[in-house]
């Protein structure tokens, strides 16, 4: 997976760097949380790993940033830090985390909150897929919606955007639909 | 500092695995950023200034954490609460204790892996 750390200690930074690279990941190392930020938005990693306390943007507003900020795909954050206790577990995973562990971390630990991570990840897209696919009628081209009902072409775009329809024929059809049928009249 | 080596060995092994160079690049990373920040744990407790100290208290317990220098951890994480609760009355004499320990992982590095 990407992988983008906000870590300010250079010695933590470069372990987990190293471990995540050890495990098969892509590292991209930020040291505080505004230039995770930035990196963020221009490149939206797989997975973010933040400290809680660093200069700067701490790693709860880092969260709060991500989780109001539009993606294609659901970025997992993991909020890997030593402050300790269920107060701030709950603050954490408020602010939008997935996950939260503590500093020093076990790296059979975090490599298992990670294949959760990509487990996850991997039913967002397959919900994404499946919510893009819309199930269209073979033969008069209703569409079914949400709600389970089938409706015309026009009417579930006109519910759903701004766009409205006027009704005219294209010049394919004005050949074998219109001009079929006046030749018919004319010449029956 | 009782019976508990500098650096935990084992953590340190689980870590960074048979990577070798790995490793002493990592323990020379942090003897190299260590001192800075000692410097100005050490401005910070003589100037009274429990922000200064709270936040190099934190960095020096995070960095020695990480490479399994358990003691000097231990000693910061005490320092950054006393320094979160504005009580630097101790923090003088925690600091001595926290060089001591320090000086200790230096020797202790530059003995095993140079």
């Amino acid at each position: 997976m990407d992988i983008l750390i906000a870590e300010d200690d250079r010695t933590s930074a470069t372990v987990l760097s190293e471990t995540l690279r050890r495990m098969g990941h892509r590292v991209t190392a930020t040291p505080d949380g505004l230039d995770a930020w930035s990196r963020f938005q221009d490149i939206p990693p797989d997975v973010v790993i933040t400290d809680w306390i660093m200069p700067g943007m701490d790693g709860l507003e880092l969260c709060q940033r991500i989780r109001s900020h539009h993606t294609q795909r659901y970025p997992y954050i993991l909020i890997l830090t030593a402050l300790t206790g269920k107060e701030r577990f709950l603050e954490g995973m408020d602010a939008g985390a997935d996950d939260y562990l503590t500093k020093p971390f076990d790296p059979d630990e975090l490599a298992a909150r990670l294949r959760v991570a990509e487990r996850i990840l991997g039913l967002t897209e397959e919900v994404r897929r499946l919510e893009g696919l819309l199930p269209i009628c073979s033969y008069c081209k209703r569409i079914r919606d949400q709600a389970d009902r089938w409706t015309t072409i026009e009417s579930y775009i006109t519910e759903r955007c701004d766009a409205s329809f006027t009704h005219s024929i294209c010049p394919s059809c004005y050949q074998t639909e219109v001009e079929m049928k006046l030749g018919e009249m004319t010449g029956g | 500092m009782g019976d508990s080596p500098p650096i935990n060995r084992e953590y340190l092994t689980t870590m960074c695995g048979d990577d070798s160079e790995f490793e002493k690049e990592l323990l020379d990373s942090y003897l190299e950023a260590s001192p800075p920040v000692l410097a100005s744990l050490r401005q910070g407790v003589e100037a009274g200034d429990a922000a200064v100290v709270r936040s190099a208290a934190h960095t020096l317990k995070g960095s020695s954490r990480a490479i399994g220098a358990e003691p000097v951890g231990a000693g910061c994480e005490t320092l950054e609460e006393q320094a979160r609760a504005e009580d630097l009355s101790g923090a003088a004499a925690l600091l001595d204790v926290i060089e001591a320990r320090y000086r200790e992982v230096d020797a202790f590095i530059r003995s095993h892996w140079s």
